[in-house]
């Protein structure tokens, strides 16, 4: 045995060279020590924001809550608007996400009351500009937060990002574009088509449907452009739909 | 040959210590990628455009296929849970594969079950089906009574019942989040490849506040097993499964939840009867399907959103059945693609995961015990200096560290994180320890799955079901 170990040996120290240095496996430990350390410090401070940043939202909310009852009991709308107003810096994106959360439930007069009240309260003014900011997430925001407000002067800011923006920023601007529903932006939605891949242009048909009856035409203008896009499944679902909706556009 | 003993130890030796290194360097690289593909994911969220996306009328729907076999404990209320998802079109497809125990007579009893004359609309041969049943209280869900024929067969047969183009195959035993369907379609949808699959994260329920069939609650288990799952299922999915979806290489989508295309699926003859590990299999099969016709432009996605709730074994036998399948699945899997190894037509699934996969995770369990064991023996006869071999001792320790708490941090920022300090603190103080005694004894079952491979040993074992009703 002891014969054996010293070959062992041997043969050990004379291929030195395809074993890793001793400083190499100290200088790595030593990264990776403190990039766990990283993590778990970085993890306590992401905790400890969300925890802070949560707690003090849902407390704001709580203030600006009772503004909804406000709407949907009809009150008048300054009324509505002095409930909103933001009382604190930093209390605007409270107010609009408990606007745009009621809005994406609400119709009627209380969805009007809330997009009047968004519009004075300056909050579509700040979405606009945040459709020209430099961070994705802003931008991002913006135009979901327009979509829902149904903000018509949003159209053009939104086309401009269709042109400029990646794949998946400008679904967001052709699902706030539906959302808005002006039928006039139909055209770029079929342009859309001719950048987008195969295979989003279901999605893309499906967004134009929320136009309604005034989507047909130009429904049937995709279909025709880019037929092989669509499975036969999706085809038939669009031609049922638009057929309904030509219907109901011919009912009185 | 005493001569060439020593030296092929020391090889060994080298080999070993290369193996390490590559396999934390890869696993390291693949995290970071994660982590880049989680943030991303997550900021997605905020303008994701969900409601919308449900109410169209072009959103495909969806055959949800639970096979059961012996699940009286629970299958009541599990597709309780799955006929109150926030979709607009689905059906539920219950297959009853012969179970011995009261699960047909469960939901008989649950769901006013009458027998139908529903024919399989499908051509994927099973074992018979002796009847098909309605229910009197919800129209989308169809129970399938058959002959016992293993959970590959019962999913086939629910695939001949499926009335549309996608299916969602989920364990009898889970907890689907009300949006799981939401989260899987919007990537088929919104994506600029056509997506034939997408998973999602399976979560630890284990030690959770169930009520009414949805996990209310999240709280961590007191069972040091479940916790060292809980961080080995964050690292799993949130680091690997996200990173090889990046390049289109994922290799496998949880057999617990998986939302595949209907169409290829029934081209490549439905789910493979016989085999293990009958989720991999499926999605590799995919993934070889598409390539050979020559179709690159199509992915198998992963998404970074907890879809599901399942029960983890919580005792070592149970565990060690669960694993020793899961590495004979791996390895069966592996051995019948081996046309993939390095095969450039496979893309980086071929030039990358499937090397990956067979040789660190498929046989790389061999070299990783081995080094344990030589490794030791080198330092006691002093072919490794005490200092190199605590060194290197911390570089491992550190480098599993880093590994598992960029899991627990990937879990920190999806959404239901454990909400109390103190569970999170006991993650990372069980993802130091796990590297004491856990990893061995994985790598130890693994060892034995892969002697179940080698000598055709085994079968699908039994995971005892406590029942999630009773988690209160």
């Amino acid at each position: 045995m002891e014969k054996w170990n010293e070959q062992f040996l041997k043969l050990s120290l004379k291929a030195t060279e395809g074993r890793l240095s001793f400083n190499f496996v100290i200088a790595t430990s030593i990264v990776l020590f403190w990039i766990a350390f990283a993590l778990f410090v970085f993890t306590i401070l992401f905790r400890t924001y969300q925890y802070f940043q949560s707690r003090y939202r849902a407390g704001r909310r709580k203030l600006y809550d009772p503004a909804i009852e406000k709407v949907l009991m009809e009150e008048p709308l300054e009324d509505v608007i002095a409930a909103l107003r933001p009382r604190r810096w930093g209390d605007e994106s409270v107010v609009q996400e408990v606007m745009v959360d009621n809005m994406r439930h609400l119709k009627g007069p209380p969805f009007v009351t809330l997009c009047t009240a968004a519009h004075r309260l300056g909050l579509v003014e700040r979405n606009l500009a945040g459709l020209k900011s430099r961070a994705k997430l802003r931008r991002g925001t913006a135009m979901e937060v327009l979509g829902v407000m149904r903000a018509p002067q949003a159209v053009v800011g939104i086309l401009a990002i269709l042109d400029r923006e990646p794949m998946d920023m400008k679904l967001v601007a052709l699902r706030a574009l539906a959302a808005i529903g002006n039928p006039a932006t139909l055209p770029y939605f079929v342009k859309a088509a001719d950048r987008l891949s195969p295979a989003m242009l279901p999605r893309l048909a499906s967004l134009m449907l929320e136009f309604g009856p005034a989507s047909g035409p130009r429904i049937k203008e995709l279909i025709d452009r880019h037929r092989l896009a669509f499975p036969p499944r999706v085809m038939k679902e669009l031609l049922q739909e638009t057929a309904t909706d030509a219907l109901r556009e011919k009912k009185p | 040959m005493n001569e060439y003993a020593p030296a092929l130890l020391y090889m060994t030796d080298v080999v070993m210590v290369y193996y390490f290194l590559i396999l934390n360097g890869v696993y390291l690289i693949i995290s970071l990628l994660a982590f880049q593909a989680v943030y991303r994911h997550l900021l997605r969220r905020n303008y994701g455009g969900y409601a919308q996306l449900i109410r169209s009328p072009l959103t495909p729907p969806i055959s949800v296929i639970v096979p059961a076999y012996n699940e009286e404990v629970g299958i009541a209320l599990t597709v309780s849970n799955l006929l109150h998802l926030d979709y607009m079109r689905y059906e539920v497809i219950v297959v009853n594969d012969g179970s011995q125990d009261r699960t047909f007579a469960e939901l008989e009893h649950a769901f006013q079950l009458y027998p139908t004359e529903v024919e399989d609309v499908g051509s994927l041969p099973t074992r018979l089906v002796r009847q098909a049943y309605k229910s009197r209280t919800h129209h989308n869900l169809t129970v399938v009574d058959k002959e016992n024929g293993g959970k590959s067969d019962a999913l086939n047969a629910g695939l001949n019942f499926s009335l549309h183009p996608y299916f969602c195959s989920i364990d009898a035993d889970v907890i689907l989040e009300p949006d799981a369907l939401q989260s899987v379609i919007q990537p088929i949808m919104e994506s600029d490849r056509r997506v034939i699959a997408v998973g999602g994260i399976i979560r630890v329920a284990n030690g959770c506040r169930v009520e009414k069939g949805r996990v209310v609650e999240v709280v961590m288990s007191l069972n040091p097993l479940v916790a060292f799952q809980v961080i080995e299922y964050f690292r799993a999915f949130l680091c690997g499964r996200t990173g090889f979806s990046r390049f289109n290489a994922l290799m496998i989508i949880s057999g617990a939840f998986g939302t595949f295309e209907k169409d290829p699926v029934i081209a490549i003859g439905g789910y493979r009867p016989g085999t293990v590990g009958e989720d991999m299999d499926l999605v590799t099969r995919l993934h070889s399907h598409m390539r050979l016709q020559g179709d690159t432009d199509y992915a198998i996605q992963f998404i970074p959103d907890p879809v599901c709730w399942t029960e983890v074994p919580s005792n070592i036998t149970v565990l060690s059945r669960q694993r020793r399948r899961w590495q004979k699945g791996c390895l069966e899997v592996l051995g019948q693609h081996d046309e993939m190894f390095l095969n450039p037509r496979f893309g980086a699934l071929g030039m990358f995961a499937y090397p990956f996969l067979l040789l660190f995770e498929g046989w790389g369990v061999i070299i990783e015990l081995l080094g344990y064991v030589l490794f030791a023996w080198s330092w006691w006869v002093g072919a490794v200096s005490t200092d190199f071999a605590l060194a290197f001792f911390a570089a491992a320790f550190f480098c599993g560290m880093v590994l598992s708490l960029t899991g627990v941090l990937l879990g920190e920022m999806t959404p239901r994180p454990y909400p109390k300090y103190r569970q999170w603190l006991a993650l990372t103080l069980y993802a130091c320890l796990e590297n004491f005694g856990y990893r061995q004894l994985t790598s130890i079952l693994r060892i034995l799955g892969t002697w179940d491979y080698v000598f055709h040993i085994g079968s699908w074992g039994r995971m005892e079901r406590r029942g999630m009703a009773q988690r209160k």
